[in-house]
């Protein structure tokens, strides 16, 4: 029955987005036909393109087409590039997960075994990683992807500095590509988890089953990693898909840094011509992959902690 | 109780990165990839900035997609060279009868298209009626107006009758509205391009990358690259980076100049310094005051020190003209010491307008060199005692819609890159606000004119709408900045038209 509810209200959330992103693109300032004809555009030939790309008819009508297409799997032809952009949009959503999935992965399990080594070494050692997450944060994404092409890949010749390579056409020069951007995204969303592992552990450390849990005769690290753990775990995942389903777009800086052909890239370039049609494809994918990643962490919740289940 | 206890976490694990396997499969990123693995030997990569939003600049404006497809996929009958004259393309030669109308052009022989079908008489008649169609929407469509009719004499024979003698109407048919289309390569011109010139289309990856491949069955001479591809980066700092990781031989139109010291000092790359036909252009509203006053815009242009402004918005690059006209159009004068730098004579005129000490707005598109420039005009103008806030707007979709199309603004800056579009900016309508029936009149003599007057007139013109009028500040010229590996030859310094050259592009 819950589970029925919890899709229930997913299908809700995806439905009311469609409704609020086809009306906020309308209402923004900025025509595509406009945007189309640029500097010698005549309202004449305004007119003649809106109709052309089929913005003169009714709202409603233009909705009810749009939403019936992405029902059956088809996010329509943009009127901007003159292509079926379904297959494009699963394309550019298949190189973000690559990007974006790997890289929260990497992000958890340096997260887990930093910030739990920080929680448990209060001293000169944990002060030092708290420094350095902090700078870590402090660092924007895009800089940090710079000074790596710099060092890395211009200095050093190990890997190459942008570009993409489509995995069944070369694995190694598909992994190659992969490592910097994938190290970029993991190395900031780490330090942000890692001041919450730590947190979340630290908080974990002081309560009673801890201490029983020693009384029984295991050691602090085996206590820390049987109990402690596994409590401090919900706030981090949620942390950690939330940051996930961000990352989707917040990626695009990134993106455009290594020149990953991936959705927020598609997203800025479809934004700035009007191209509804792309946008709102992008934007539904996006909503769909968070009530997703949103329904994945409420289940594992219930994994790692029994009463949630209840 | 623990391993069953982490066995459906494991398997819920797996089970997700199993979907996201199934969700990409393993051909992820397979319709941004280009056609450079299987690229034949002596291939040549180019990094650009702006990429085309589509192949099809019969509905679609700007410059990106001419600039890669015409003269190297589409070509037109007559051509411009470097030095802005006149030469044969498609067509071998022309005449033109006592009355000025009349143009008759021999065609060459032995011409196709890239989808086999032969070019004739008949091709140019499909093509310039297109033009005159509905189914073209580029407002640049309208230098076609003039046109009567068009006639195939014989296979290779066509004349073109005008409704009056037009100067500019050759010129116009060098542009992108006098390319030449089959009937049946009409048909997905988004997607697809078919044109009588040296390359064809291999492969167009929306907002990645143009491959375009050498014709063997080219009329002319033909590419000295086998394919050419082009690399669209939407970060200049990316693209450089292209170069030297060796991704990519040349970055073309470079729009970050403070990118390029670090290559001149290395003998690994050349450094090109070229015109191009982007005049940036201050504009003044012309019909909303306070720039109504030609007083008032005659002290923004001695407040303005262009050279200052051209330092901070390309590093010095680019070149000063005094009005939107580039040194490669043919009425070109210079007219950059019409208005020095002179604070005071800007405070006296102010003053004499009783201006001074009012606030102005800046419409300034969110692009960096007018962001630059936009600096540097508000710290001047606010010398002369204009206080100036700036407004910061998306380009292009709501300055568009603002400033162009709805004309409300005072100040704004923007580069127009057409060639030959002084006139375009001066038509009555224009979001630049000038509604000047002497200039309309001028500007019709000039066109009926012959070619010696043509110059006069259009000199005359310029000189009454720029110095005379003051109708906008025309601050500096965009330079043509072109980083190649050293070895990388062929590739075209300046740039009169919007078409880039490809076809004698090549790597020793």
């Amino acid at each position: 029955m819950t589970a029925v509810r919890a899709v229930a209200r997913c299908l809700l959330t995806v439905f009311l987005a469609s409704i609020v992103i086809f009306a906020l693109l309308r209402l923004v300032p900025g025509d595509p036909a406009q945007v189309a004809l640029g500097v010698d555009a005549t309202p004449d030939l305004v007119e003649a393109t809106r109709h052309r790309f089929g913005l003169d008819r009714p709202l409603v009508l233009q909705y009810l087409e749009w939403i019936g297409g992405v029902l059956t799997g088809h996010f329509g032809t943009s009127f901007v590039t003159g292509q079926d952009m379904s297959a494009i949009l699963r394309d550019r959503t298949a190189v973000t997960l690559w990007l974006v999935i790997p890289a929260v992965l990497i992000a958890l399990l340096g997260a887990t075994a930093v910030g739990t080594w920080a929680a448990m070494r209060r001293g000169v050692t944990g002060t030092v990683l708290d420094v350095a997450a902090q700078l870590l944060l402090a660092v924007p994404a895009f800089l940090l992807g710079v000074v790596l092409v710099m060092v890395i890949s211009l200095a050093l010749g190990w890997l190459p500095p942008s570009g993409w390579e489509v995995p069944v056409d070369s694995p190694g020069g598909f992994l190659r590509h992969l490592i910097l951007p994938v190290l970029t995204l993991a190395a900031v969303q780490g330090a942000i988890l890692t001041r919450y592992v730590r947190a979340s552990l630290e908080d974990v450390l002081g309560r009673d089953y801890l201490r029983l849990a020693r009384s029984k005769g295991l050691t602090r690290g085996q206590a820390v990693f049987r109990h402690g753990l596994r409590n401090a775990a919900v706030p981090v995942l949620t942390v950690a898909g939330v940051e996930l389903a961000s990352l989707l777009v917040g990626a695009v800086v990134i993106e455009s840094v290594f020149d990953v052909p991936g959705l927020g890239s598609l997203l800025v370039t479809a934004v700035g011509e009007r191209d509804m049609v792309t946008v709102q494809g992008i934007v539904m994918v996006l909503v769909a992959i968070t009530v997703i990643v949103n329904l994945a962490v409420e289940l594992v919740h219930g994994l790692v902690d029994p009463r949630v289940r209840a | 109780m623990t391993t069953s206890r982490r066995g459906p976490l494991a398997t819920a694990l797996a089970v997700a990165l199993a979907t996201l396997l199934a969700l990409t499969g393993c051909t992820a990123g397979y319709t941004a990839r280009e056609d450079t693995a299987h690229a034949p030997p002596g291939s040549i990569t180019l990094a650009l900035t702006a990429a085309p939003s589509n192949l099809d600049f019969t509905t679609t404006s700007g410059a990106a997609i001419p600039q890669a497809l015409m003269g190297n996929v589409y070509q037109t009958l007559v051509a411009v060279d470097d030095h802005g004259k006149l030469t044969p393309q498609l067509a071998r030669s022309w005449r033109v009868d006592a009355t000025g109308t009349r143009y008759t052009c021999e065609l060459q022989q032995g011409v196709t298209f890239s989808n086999g079908d032969a070019f004739t008489a008949d091709s140019v008649v499909f093509s310039l009626d297109r033009v005159r169609s509905a189914h073209w929407s580029n407002g640049l469509k309208a230098g076609m107006d003039v046109v009567k009719d068009v006639h195939a004499d014989d296979e290779h024979t066509v004349t073109v009758t005008l409704k009056r003698p037009s100067q500019a109407w050759l010129y116009t048919m060098t542009t992108l509205v006098g390319a030449m289309f089959t009937p049946s390569g009409v048909g997905h011109l988004a997607t697809q391009a078919i044109g009588t010139g040296p390359f064809a289309v291999g492969s167009w990856k929306s907002g990645q990358s143009l491959t375009l491949t050498r014709r063997d069955d080219y009329w002319g001479e033909p590419a000295a690259a086998p394919q050419v591809t082009l690399r669209y980066y939407a970060d200049p700092l990316t693209a450089t980076n292209a170069l030297r990781g060796g991704s990519v031989d040349a970055v073309v139109g470079m729009q970050a100049p403070d990118l390029l010291p670090s290559f001149q000092q290395d003998h690994a790359y050349t450094v090109m310094e070229g015109t191009t036909t982007g005049e940036v252009v201050m504009s003044m509203n012309n019909k909303k005051a306070p720039f109504d006053d030609v007083r008032v815009r005659k002290a923004v242009m001695y407040a303005v020190n262009r050279q200052d402004v051209m330092d901070s918005a390309y590093a010095g690059y680019g070149t000063l003209i005094g009005a939107a006209v580039p040194p490669t159009d043919p009425y070109y004068e210079d007219l950059t010491g019409a208005y020095p730098y002179d604070p005071d004579k800007a405070r006296a005129l102010l003053r004499q307008a009783g201006v001074a000490g009012s606030t102005v707005t800046f419409s300034v598109p969110n692009l960096p060199y007018a962001t630059a420039a936009a600096q540097v005009v508000v710290s001047d103008l606010k010398k002369v005692g204009l206080t100036v806030r700036i407004q910061q707007q998306e380009f292009p979709a709501v300055w568009l819609d603002k400033v162009l199309t709805k004309h409300q603004y005072q100040l704004s800056v923007i580069a127009h890159v057409e060639p030959r579009d002084v006139l375009s900016l001066l038509a009555p309508g224009y979001y630049l606000g000038v509604d000047d029936p002497r200039i309309q009149d001028l500007a019709a003599a000039a066109d009926a004119g012959d070619t010696d007057t043509y110059v006069k007139d259009m000199k005359t013109l310029i000189r009454r709408a720029f110095v005379t009028d003051a109708v906008a500040d025309t601050l500096f010229l965009l330079p043509n900045l072109t980083v190649a590996r050293t070895g990388v030859t062929g590739l075209p310094q300046d740039s009169a038209t919007t078409a880039l050259d490809l076809s004698r592009v090549a790597r020793s």
